[in-house]
């Protein structure tokens, strides 16, 4: 991982999270440790686990409201450390739950909203996976594969 | 009379017959006596005897007799020893002087002349006990230990009786008062989900308001009052400060505010230097700030930045868990709440709602919105319901840094009026909607990232800030206007200077120099160049240098002035003293 001498993030960085935000994040770290860090980001990937559990389920029982809350709860956790891509796919399943279009603006009918939510869903899952894969690598860098814990 | 024989026939065996049934045979002998016919005497057929006036009997009859003191007490003697009274109806009573005040008595064994059956006329109860209760004097001490004991135990009881039901008394007026104030939450919950809307009478029009104008707050809610814009005064007020740091894209109009579009606008600011020069504020008393997210990673995230910043972070995981916070801290409890709005249980709205019925001033605790939710519309209710600003989330440790200046000023150790001209009071431009102070303000609290500026210029407004400040929290006449620098009309050409100096985005300009006469609309621009800047402030990571100075630089000296000096500052400027006085030159 080339790293970025400006701010000590690696090049790519800015292609998985906002860097103001998570640069924010790391600040708040003692010194060189990155303990507050990682544990606030490992504890949001339980919370997408989760999360992503209780989305499939509340698809498979055509739960818009449930799906539009979840979407808001996730979206949130996710903007606070700025990881954007999670971010933005959980507001557009936010509005969807809520019977509006992807940008909120206006009122679709709730099969659309379903099917729509369906084709986000899997996008969002990879959009996470990739975002995870690049944390655990930045958090720990010296481990290897994916099983790298944080 | 036929009484005297009876009497005379008894008097030989009855009254000598010892122990016996002594009650039956001063009965007997009382009948014998002539003295007392007219009270009571035998019946006609002699099988009963009758009882004429109960008054005169007890008075004169009963004390010769026996040792009852009332009527009650010798019937219910008499009821011991099976006499039973017989109705009136049954039998002839002949009304004596008092008519139906007679009581006839009756015993099978009981009758005129015939004392020998006196004998077997007992009392229904076991002989001991009928021993004590005609012989009351004569009980044995051991008698007397058990009632002794039995007294004890009766006061033990009594007391604990009384006890309990002071008890139940407290625990009855606490289970009032609780429904009484569920009952009034309902009553809230009720209202505010048929309309959508908080009741009118907390709204911009009504009490909040009123209440910050009694108290001299000059926050421009009040001046907005007239020409019915406060809620868009709030609206923007709401934005201003915070989104300006962030640099996220308003629009109070544009139902959507994208986070896509947000991202957009942070994009620029690229990669940007480790911001190392972040100096927590000093306080004179560690601000104690509840924060309320039901979001553990924004929880997390939150308390840190209210470490970061020196405050005690506290936090309620939803509305509930925070009313209750806040009750049980009671008087000397939050110096501030951050209210998530989105919530379980109880939403962040009504929350407030319910903590604004009994802490009616909206700077008591101020509590603050955050949320990604800040259209218009949304704004306006968090107004409504008693909020005094919004934090857009994701928030940040600057734009949480602002909200502690503007409300917890009072608490810091160098209090600071931050960068609004303190004499400044709005006197033109009253069809704007005031632009808070937050856009000055914030790009100076976003040198706090930028090295060596950092603290002179903090310094500098806090020079020219009054240095004392009453402790009293209550005293909002004078607090209001150290607290909330957010009233001054007149910022709002500093502001636009600022942009028109410091924006280095070409787009930024339209908004900024059009000065105190900028319709609201241009607000949205006004407050993206506000973003600009402190892209550009940002250690000098700027595209390039100011360009297109707009014509109201002049206008307002201390805003154009001042923003070109800071932006001026090269980050490697070390002597702080130096650029204070150049500062402080230029104020």
């Amino acid at each position: 991982m080339s790293v970025d001498s400006d701010n000590g993030l690696p090049k790519d960085a800015d292609a998985y999270v906002d860097i103001e935000t998570f640069e924010q994040i790391l600040e708040m770290d003692d010194d060189d440790t990155r303990d507050f860090s990682s544990a606030l980001v490992s504890g949001f990937f339980e919370q997408v686990e989760t999360t992503f559990e209780e989305m499939d389920a509340a698809l498979k029982q055509k739960d818009l409201d449930k799906l539009s809350s979840l979407g808001h709860f996730l979206k949130g956790s996710s903007a606070t450390l700025g990881i954007y891509r999670v971010r933005d796919s959980c507001e557009k399943i936010q509005h969807l739950g809520g019977r509006k279009d992807e940008t909120g603006s206006k009122d679709i009918k709730e099969e659309q909203a379903l099917t729509s939510i369906a084709e986000i869903l899997p996008l969002l899952k990879d959009d996470y996976a990739d975002a995870e894969a690049w944390l655990m690598k930045f958090f720990n860098p010296d481990a290897n594969g994916e099983e790298a814990s944080v | 009379m036929d009484a005297g024989e009876g009497g005379s026939g008894g008097k030989g065996t009855a009254l000598t017959a010892g122990n016996g049934a002594d009650f039956v045979k001063k009965l007997y002998r009382m009948l014998s006596e002539e003295k007392h016919q007219a009270v009571v005497r035998w019946s006609e057929t002699g099988q009963s005897f009758i009882v004429y006036d109960n008054n005169d009997f007890t008075k004169n009859v009963l004390p010769q007799h026996f040792k009852h003191s009332n009527f009650a007490s010798f019937v219910r003697q008499l009821n011991k020893y099976d006499f039973h009274k017989v109705r009136a109806n049954e039998d002839s009573v002949p009304p004596g002087p008092n008519g139906d005040q007679a009581w006839e008595f009756h015993h099978p064994q009981f009758r005129r002349g015939n004392d020998n059956n006196l004998e077997g006329i007992k009392r229904k109860a076991p002989s001991q006990r009928q021993k004590k209760e005609s012989e009351e004097p004569q009980v044995s001490a051991e008698a007397q230990a058990v009632i002794m004991q039995l007294q004890n135990r009766l006061e033990d009881v009594v007391l604990r009786a009384e006890d309990l039901s002071r008890k139940y008394h407290s625990s009855i007026h606490e289970i009032y008062s609780l429904n009484a104030r569920m009952s009034r939450l309902e009553e809230i919950l009720g209202r505010f989900m048929r309309t959508g809307q908080v009741p009118q009478d907390t709204g911009p029009d009504g009490g909040y308001q009123q209440q910050q104008q009694s108290h001299g707050h000059p926050n421009g809610y009040g001046e907005m009052n007239g020409n019915g814009m406060a809620a868009d005064a709030f609206t923007l007020s709401g934005f201003g400060n915070t989104a300006s740091q962030s640099g996220i894209a308003l629009d109070a109009t544009d139902p959507q505010v994208s986070t896509t579009f947000r991202q957009e606008m942070r994009r620029p600011q690229g990669l940007r230097k480790k911001s190392t020069g972040f100096v927590a504020p000093r306080w004179r008393q560690t601000p104690k700030v509840l924060l309320v997210e039901d979001d553990a990673t924004c929880r997390k995230i939150g308390l840190k930045f209210l470490e970061a910043t020196g405050c005690k972070g506290y936090f309620a995981c939803d509305g509930f868990e925070a009313v209750r916070k806040i009750q049980d801290a009671g008087d000397h409890g939050y110096d501030m709440i951050l209210m998530d709005i989105i919530m379980p249980h109880l939403d962040g709205v009504s929350t407030c709602h319910i903590i604004r019925t009994t802490r009616p001033d909206r700077q008591d605790p101020p509590i603050i919105a955050m949320t990604s939710n800040i259209r218009s519309t949304d704004i306006n209710v968090y107004f409504n319901a008693g909020m005094i600003d919004v934090l857009p989330k994701p928030f940040t440790r600057d734009g949480l840094l602002q909200m502690l200046q503007k409300y917890l000023n009072r608490l810091r150790d160098d209090p600071s009026d931050s960068a609004v001209p303190h004499s400044g009071r709005p006197t033109n431009g009253s069809s704007l909607p005031p632009l808070p102070p937050y856009s000055v303000a914030s790009a100076a609290a976003s040198k706090l990232d930028s090295k060596a500026t950092t603290s002179p210029v903090l310094k500098i407004e806090y020079d020219a800030a009054p240095t004392s400040h009453p402790d009293d929290d209550d005293d909002h006449t004078t607090n209001g206007a150290h607290d909330t620098p957010d009233s001054s009309l007149e910022v709002v050409p500093p502001s636009s200077s600022i942009i028109a100096v410091a924006g280095h985005h070409a787009h930024h300009h339209n908004g900024g120099a059009s000065g105190a006469d900028a319709p609201a609309g241009d607000y949205t621009d006004m407050l993206n160049a506000s973003a600009g800047i402190y892209t550009g402030s940002l250690g000098g990571l700027g595209p390039g240098p100011a360009q297109g100075v707009g014509p109201s630089v002049g206008a307002s000296p201390r805003g154009a002035m001042r923003r070109p000096m800071e932006a001026a500052v090269p980050d490697e400027y070390s002597d702080s003293r130096m650029k204070r006085m150049r500062f402080s030159g230029a104020t």
